[in-house]
């Protein structure tokens, strides 16, 4: 019996544990509100629960019953506690539906409100809206009313569009004057809406505008026929006031003088044209459209005769250029000389046929490129280098006819006075050989002249080839017959003179008296040949390179001794004194003993041959490393302006005293090409008409042995 | 003194043959070098050869390498007599082949020509 209630306490317990979760699950659920209801079915749950079970205890005989009792108790309770639950949940949810009713309710309330607002504002724009729209209206009426005002405008804009295409047409056209005139007045007919255009160019020389052939819509014989007198026609007009006229009614108007089968039309509009400067002609319009008037066109007119102007001009100016650049080609093509013109960068900008030939140049490939960058041409490079670099003084040639001279890569400064820049800015010379495969070795003489702009500065050089190849090739002849006549000369020389000295020495029996002066003029003559023919002999070898010196050290007292040595005899019979100032000691100098000897032999010699009385004295300087020998005498002198000419070839100054006292003006030549192979110098000391001249040559000095 | 001039110009060898006879010399001329040899292979008793270079037949310098073969003939002494002045090459060869001075005639008057020949043929 306890058992079986034991079993059912367990249930009871069990079932009560399933009902904990679900009360506290309750209790988290509930809100602060019913939280004490909840208590309270707690309570009331627990004292039921107490109740049953004392009951139980207490009335344990009669158990059977009691347990029945708190069974239908206790389930009864529960299913009383479920559905207050249930029921006060459905309240509960109740309440708060209608909660939300009555919140939606008021919102939607607040809602319409604000939309009511919203429509009344609405209007009102719109209203407003309204009211614009009908301004907008009027203002499209107003610009519709535009509208054919600015149709016009366009038009004319195209027009002019057009117009100014003739610009770009110009060049195109330039070449052909009558296609262009052709052009012109068909563009400005068109666009005129006219039925014929006329071009009247002013003809300096009749003073009459003359048409021009290829006028839109006029035949060569209507040109023919119109020649119009500047003075009085309305061409006329325009052309002398420079001013747009407009004949309303060409018919009648006094001032349309051309013939009126031409001039068949309604009114017509002419205007000037200008080449910027002065007016050259006129472009007139005729047209048969009664309505049109003057305000319309004129404007439109003045600016597309302003194009045409521009036009014509243009076309004119090219026409022109042409013909000047076909005029400088034929120039450029007629030099015979090789001509290269560069700019002052260095860049090719002109080249003629000749040139290009003698470079194996193409004109395409070296126009514009910089002379540096062209094939082997170096050369070209060093003479933009010389340009704008100090001058070399001792360069300087004065008469710039030393053209056989001029040796290779070698400058040359040409100049007629004498030069105070220290900048290169005179013209150069220089001679070039250039030898290309299968051709032999041509020589030019480059002639480089500076370009030199209004500033100052060198802005570009012009460089003249002369091709003088011919000339060395005749040089080099001419050489060698020089020298191989002068061999040839010699020995008929040396018999006439050895033979002649055999016989005035008596070896061929006594000479008369009156025989001895003849057969001595016959020796000094022949003596004279023969000195010229060594003189032509040395010049010849020194110009074509073959003089060698033997170079030695030697004391400069012993030539000088020799040289009075062999000259004694001649100063004795001018009863003139040749002094030595000998130094006391050695003076050594390093140069081609034999050569010195003919130099100081010739320099003493000289000065002999022009001093009448007095004296000729040798002397030495010493000065750093180099000695000077110097020959004073007492003579003629030399002028100023034949010192300049004094150590040239064939080079005899003051010709008439001198014609009594002979020499071949090789002489000086001769020494001064010696002085300088031996590093030396010969100039000029000192000398005056009548007072003498002092003549001096410097040789390097070696040490004291 | 007994002398030997080999020049192929005739104006040279005439003026020089009576310059010398006047001076009291035996000269023999001769106008080309290969026809001197000849000449002293069969007599050699020469003092002094003066010799011109440019010849036709045989030069001066060809001369004097034939010569020099020649032991019997070498000791004569050679003087090169010329008109040749091109260069300085002419008077090192000659001088290398053994002459004993290079005169140039046209530089020199007979009389300068005579010392000279004295003098070098006596070294």
């Amino acid at each position: 019996m306890i058992t079986i209630l034991g079993t059912i306490a367990v249930l009871i317990m069990g079932y009560a544990a399933t009902i904990y979760p679900r009360i506290f699950k309750l209790i988290r659920k509930s809100t602060q509100k019913n939280k004490w209801y909840v208590l309270f079915y707690l309570i009331c749950y627990f004292l039921i629960f107490y109740i049953v079970f004392f009951a139980f205890v207490h009335f344990g005989a009669k158990a059977d019953l009691t347990l029945i009792t708190v069974l239908i108790f206790f389930f009864g309770s529960i299913y009383v506690l479920e559905t207050v639950d249930i029921m006060y949940k459905t309240l509960h949810e109740l309440f708060l539906s209608n909660q939300k009713i009555k919140t939606y309710a008021n919102s939607l309330e607040e809602m319409i409100t604000k939309r009511m607002w919203d429509f009344e504002h609405k209007n009102k724009e719109l209203e407003v809206a309204v009211g614009e729209l009908t301004d907008f209206k009027k203002a499209m009426l107003n610009i519709l009313e535009d509208m054919s005002d600015s149709e016009y405008k366009l038009t004319n804009a195209l027009k002019e569009s057009d117009s100014l295409t003739m610009v770009s047409q110009t060049i195109a056209w330039a070449a052909d004057w009558n296609k262009l005139v052709s052009y012109i007045t068909r563009v400005i007919g068109l666009n005129m809406e006219c039925e014929k255009t006329v071009l009247f160019l002013s003809d300096a020389q009749s003073k009459n505008l003359i048409a021009q052939y290829g006028s839109y819509e006029f035949t060569k014989k209507e040109i023919d026929d119109l020649k119009i007198e500047i003075s009085n026609s309305i061409n006329g007009l325009a052309f002398k006031n420079n001013e747009t006229v407009f004949s309303q009614n060409a018919a009648g108007d006094a001032r349309v003088c051309a013939k009126k089968n031409i001039i068949n039309c309604q009114n017509i509009i002419t205007g000037p044209i200008s080449d910027g400067k002065n007016i050259i002609g006129t472009i007139c319009c005729l047209n048969s459209n009664k309505n049109l008037s003057e305000n319309y066109v004129k404007d439109f007119y003045e600016k597309m005769l302003k194009v045409a102007s521009v036009v014509i001009t243009n076309s004119q100016l090219i026409s022109k250029i042409k013909i000047k650049e076909t005029e400088e080609d034929a120039i450029l093509k007629s030099i015979a000389d090789g001509l290269l013109v560069v700019d002052g960068n260095g860049c090719i900008v002109l080249i003629n046929d000749i040139a290009e030939e003698n470079f194996r140049l193409s004109r395409e490939g070296v126009l514009g490129r910089n002379v540096k960058n062209l094939l082997g041409f170096d050369f070209l490079e060093n003479i933009l280098m010389d340009i704008g670099s100090p001058i070399d003084k001792s360069k300087i040639d004065q008469s710039g006819k030393t053209l056989e001279l001029l040796k290779e890569n070698e400058l040359y400064y040409l100049t007629d006075s004498s030069i105070n820049e220290d900048v290169i800015k005179i013209k150069m010379q220089r001679k070039l050989n250039l030898t290309f495969e299968f051709t032999t070795e041509l020589t030019f003489s480059l002639l480089i002249s500076p370009i030199i702009s209004d500033k100052g500065t060198i802005i570009g050089q012009v460089v003249t080839m002369h091709d003088i190849t011919k000339e060395i090739l005749s040089n080099q002849a001419k050489d060698e017959f020089l020298s191989v006549t002068s061999h040839e000369l010699r020995t008929p020389m040396t018999a006439i003179m050895g033979n002649l000295k055999m016989v005035l020495d008596g070896e061929a029996g006594t000479v008369a008296e009156e025989m001895k002066e003849y057969l001595e003029d016959s020796y000094t003559g022949s003596q004279r040949l023969l000195a010229l023919v060594e003189d032509m002999l040395d010049i010849s070898r020194l110009e074509q390179g073959r003089m060698q010196y033997s170079m030695s050290d030697f004391d400069i007292r012993d030539v000088a001794k020799s040289v009075i040595k062999t000259l004694k005899s001649l100063s004795d019979q001018k009863k003139i004194y040749l002094i030595y100032k000998e130094p006391t000691k050695p003076l050594m100098v390093r140069g081609d003993q034999n050569k010195i000897i003919q130099i100081l032999t010739n320099l003493v010699g000289n000065a002999i041959k022009f001093t009448d009385k007095g004296n000729v004295t040798i002397s030495h300087d010493i000065e750093d490393d180099k000695i000077i020998t110097i020959v004073k005498d007492s003579g003629i002198g030399i002028s100023k302006e034949d010192q300049l000419k004094l150590f040239k070839k064939f080079s005899q100054v003051n010709i008439n005293p001198r014609s009594q006292r002979g020499g071949t003006g090789l002489g000086l030549y001769i020494c001064r090409q010696y002085v300088e192979a031996m590093k030396g110098k010969i100039w000029i000391l000192y000398s005056q008409p009548q007072n003498g001249t002092a003549m001096a040559f410097s040789l390097p000095k070696t040490d004291d042995k | 003194m007994r002398i030997l001039l080999i020049d192929d110009d005739q104006l040279m060898t005439r003026m020089y043959e009576r310059k010398f006879k006047f001076e009291g010399d035996d000269i023999v001329t001769i106008d080309d070098g290969s026809m001197a040899l000849d000449l002293l292979k069969k007599d050699g008793n020469f003092d002094v050869i003066l010799l011109d270079i440019m010849m036709p037949e045989m030069n001066g310098f060809e001369f004097m390498e034939e010569l020099n073969k020649d032991a019997g003939l070498k000791h004569i002494p050679i003087i090169l007599l010329t008109n040749l002045v091109g260069s300085d090459e002419d008077e090192r060869r000659g001088m290398d082949l053994g002459a004993k001075a290079y005169l140039v005639k046209s530089r020199m008057q007979p009389n300068e020509i005579v010392d000279a020949i004295r003098k070098y043929a006596a070294k």
